[in-house]
């Protein structure tokens, strides 16, 4: 599980710490602008880049230095619980004087503090399982991450680890709207905003086991709901439809674009819970594999409040059932209200985060009030919420 | 596409203290039959101790909305109390202090004694208990899980008579809720 992230110079995150607790639901709170998503951004964008999925230049553009500051340098840190030893991962970025060009400067990789990869000055070192000795010394363009380019193999399988601890983190802040209903083809990374929900969906639902427990869920959300399934549009495309039981009549089917935005984020709340127990396709399921991180920005948007309650015991367990974590940005009374307390032996689960003077992020644990008498809800929207 | 919306609404309320009462009951009710989207926690306040006053504060409130809608609702109340040094009897007449309940309706209260702890440690151990004393909280609260699955997975409850009398005294109130369910006296 993530357990400290630093940032420097990317957009309002300066000398920026965090250390998530250990519950398997971490709430960040806080007012609009206070940096939360922009957290995501930054988990995401190391994770897009460590996973070889796009290069620095899309991802941190000069655009993502921080306005007021004229350090050229980005600094990004992150370390990686794996059942008490540490992974440390370590991303330096430097943009041009005049911010026309960004590159590499340096990105490193420790296991228990020893190294397995140093990448400097176009130069990669590779480091064996034993550390003590480099395996090798290759050449790298600047513009990709050197950890991504090693290859999946036994020699390197710390490495691989981290990588898949990576692969299984998803950033996610759904546009119900967005949300298409057509699929060209299958995929295993959701869009940030779940644009490409219908191949997503398409790509875990090959695991009969996510799709059947998607579709009990779902038919206790949703009434009438029978299953979803995916019809042939033209020579590529497919659509996908739900169908529902009817008294006394033949199933309907439609599509799922007339859907409610509600019940389109619903549908994607469940079926993303259902889908973190599944082992992604090509990896060993008997070795040690990490569990997934989800990132959620303000999923109680567009839902019933009375759907919510019942969505967070189902993520709890499914949670405690596959060991992922969930750290979620939220605004609904509900949510605060209802995951603010810590359970026995976590560490605080909650956390304020705030900018002063709209300058930089910080960000502080919330400690339970032990003795007033507002709900912590109410505590936020008077802007009494605080560490 | 037309939601059943009547049908639709939380059949049981819970007025708890904390989160392990919240998970016990939670869990025995799912035992039960009873899904998970069917219920609603009220959320409890955080701070240490402050639990027992937030039950007996919404007591009352929670009482009166029931009865308001239960005759056109299926709806039920379940309050969980530690009773810590009082008796079973003494918890429940403080509770009742404010309104009492009628007869046949649909609240239970059930009174752990000393607190819940004492109960999980009963159901994991079977032995006799001490209800005047402190048992250690579970790491996680989810590792009742097994012992209330136990306790909630026949019609019946199966009391064997190391059973604590503040959990015998639970008998009548679970049946306040689940109508079917008896409780039996083993000879184990």
């Amino acid at each position: 599980m993530l357990k400290r992230i630093y940032v420097d110079n990317f957009k309002c995150l300066v000398n920026f710490e965090w250390q998530p607790g250990s519950s398997y639901i971490n709430l960040m709170l806080g007012p609009n602008g206070s940096g939360k998503s922009t957290v995501f951004d930054c988990v995401e964008s190391i994770r897009a880049f460590a996973t070889g999925e796009a290069k620095i230049d899309a991802l941190f553009p000069s655009s993502t230095l921080t306005m007021w500051q004229k350090v050229s340098k980005q600094r990004f840190e992150i370390e990686w619980d794996r059942g008490g030893s540490v992974y440390r991962y370590e991303l330096e970025v430097e943009h041009s004087e005049k911010r026309t060009s960004n590159w590499v400067s340096h990105e490193r990789l420790y296991f228990e503090g020893k190294p397995l990869l140093e990448f400097k000055n176009g130069e990669a070192i590779l480091y064996g399982e034993n550390f003590s000795q480099p395996t090798g010394t290759y050449p790298i363009d600047t513009s990709f991450s050197a950890v991504s380019l090693v290859p999946d193999s036994g020699l390197y399988s710390l490495l691989t680890w981290f990588k898949v601890a990576l692969q299984r983190t998803i950033v996610l802040q759904i546009v119900p709207p967005m949300m298409d209903e057509s699929s060209i083809k299958v995929t295993a990374r959701p869009l940030r905003y779940f644009q490409n929900f219908a191949s997503w969906y398409r790509y875990v639902s090959q695991d009969q086991g996510v799709a059947f427990r998607l579709h009990q869920e779902l038919k206790d959300v949703i009434p009438g709901f029978s299953h979803f399934k995916f019809d042939r549009v033209g020579e590529e495309a497919t659509v996908l439809k739900a169908v529902f039981d009817q008294k006394g009549r033949s199933q309907a089917t439609v599509n799922f674009s007339s859907f409610s935005d509600g019940q389109r984020m619903l549908v994607a709340l469940y079926a993303l819970l259902h889908s973190l127990g599944a082992v992604p396709e090509g990896l060993d399921t008997s070795q040690d594999l990490p569990s997934g991180l989800l990132c959620l920005d303000e999923p109680d948007n567009f839902i019933a409040s009375r759907e919510i309650q019942p969505w967070l015991i189902a993520v709890q367990e499914e949670l405690r059932e596959t060991r992922a974590r969930l750290l979620m940005i939220s605004h609904h009374p509900e949510s605060i209200d209802y995951a603010l307390i810590p359970s026995t032996g976590e560490d605080f689960s909650s956390f304020w985060f705030s900018r002063e003077e709209n300058l930089h992020t910080r960000v502080q644990p919330i400690v339970p009030d032990q003795d007033g008498g507002l709900k912590p809800s109410e505590l936020a929207t008077r802007g009494w919420l605080r560490p | 596409m037309a939601k059943a919306l009547s049908d639709d609404y939380t059949e049981i309320v819970i007025l708890c203290e904390d989160r392990q009462q919240e998970v016990f009951i939670r869990r025995f009710l799912k035992k039960n039959g009873i899904k998970n989207r069917r219920v609603r926690v009220l959320p409890y306040p955080a701070g240490r101790g402050s639990g027992e006053q937030f039950v007996r504060e919404q007591y009352q409130f929670e009482v009166e909305e029931h009865r308001r809608r239960a005759a056109k609702l299926n709806i039920a109340l379940i309050v969980m109390q530690d009773c810590d040094e009082r008796s079973v009897e003494a918890a429940r007449a403080r509770l009742e202090q404010t309104v009492n309940r009628h007869q046949n309706e649909r609240i239970a209260i059930l009174l752990p004694k000393r607190n819940i702890e004492t109960w999980i440690r009963f159901l994991m151990d079977g032995g006799p208990v001490d209800e005047s004393e402190h048992y250690p909280k579970l790491n996680r609260e989810s590792e009742c899980h097994d012992v209330v699955d136990r306790l909630g997975e026949k019609n019946e409850y199966r009391l064997t008579p190391n059973v604590p009398s503040s959990l015998r005294a639970a008998c009548p109130e679970i049946r306040r809720i689940l109508p079917a369910k008896r409780c039996v006296q083993s000879s184990q």
